[in-house]
């Protein structure tokens, strides 16, 4: 894969030193992730989400090491990022459909104007299966707290990237499966 | 946790290199010898000064370029206060 040190052709050494200085940013950043923590729980907000993605961002830290570090005989590695990016990516898709559902304009182009939120609506809808639409059907998401809404959607995501992940599993065995009894 | 401080204390070693010498026998610069192996001339000056260790392939390049051995051009030599 081509990097941005590739682009930049960096030698060696500037290699090395990019990589000292990305660790040092992402220490930064780590700083300033809890600094937001404490300011939102001093506002008094529930800063669910912030909290919630120290663990995953831990999580994905620790994932990427083994994956590059190639320590294969540590088999849970690439099934724990698969579905802990899988989890993100399906937040991220339901966050982008629910900003397109709600916006009253169109923004950047990206988001269209009504009456052309249908398309949104029916993205939201889809990506909020099961517990969300589950809440919304019966009413019980109007008073939850801010945090539980977060800890829910996450888990929603986290439903959808293990249902992935145990499908493609299942593929894949069978696929190996007709392999090795062959033709 | 003893053991292997033992062990790290047992193999401080330091990496020396002769490489300004070597290349001034050569009569290259560090521009030249820098484009000859593919890097910035800063990394040259830093091998030289000692502030950064070259890679297995920059070793070998930089030695190739050298007409030497790579031990010849980088040696290892203990820290002071080593036993052994």
């Amino acid at each position: 894969m081509r990097t941005e040190m590739d682009v930049l052709h960096m030698d060696e050494r500037q290699r090395h030193h990019w990589l000292e200085a990305n660790r040092a940013t992402l220490m930064v950043v780590g700083v300033v992730w809890l600094l937001m923590i404490a300011f939102e729980l001093t506002e008094g907000r529930s800063a669910g989400f912030l909290i919630a993605m120290v663990p995953i961002f831990a999580a994905l830290r620790l994932g990427f090491y083994y994956y590059y570090a190639r320590d294969r005989d540590i088999r849970w590695v690439q099934p724990v990022l698969f579905v802990v990016l899988f989890t993100i990516g399906h937040w991220l898709a339901t966050t982008i459909a629910w900003v397109g559902e709600l916006s009253t304009g169109s923004w950047l182009w990206f988001v269209p104007p009504a009456p052309s939120h249908g398309i949104w609506a029916a993205a939201a809808q889809t990506l909020e299966f099961p517990i969300i639409a589950l809440l919304t059907d019966k009413g019980a998401d109007a008073n939850l707290p801010r945090w539980l809404e977060d800890v829910i959607m996450l888990l929603n995501s986290f439903i959808w990237a293990g249902t992935a992940f145990l499908v493609l599993r299942a593929a894949r065995r069978a696929r190996s499966r007709r392999r090795t009894e062959g033709p | 946790m003893r053991k292997r401080r033992e062990l790290a204390q047992r193999n401080s070693v330091a990496l020396v290199n002769h490489l300004k010498q070597h290349r001034a026998r050569m009569d290259l610069t560090q521009e030249e010898l820098a484009e000859r192996v593919g890097v910035r001339r800063q990394t040259i000056l830093a091998i030289e000064k000692g502030h950064y260790v070259p890679s297995t392939l920059l070793a070998l390049l930089l030695a190739a370029e050298l007409e030497m051995n790579v031990d010849e051009l980088f040696e290892l030599t203990r820290e002071e206060g080593d036993p052994q």
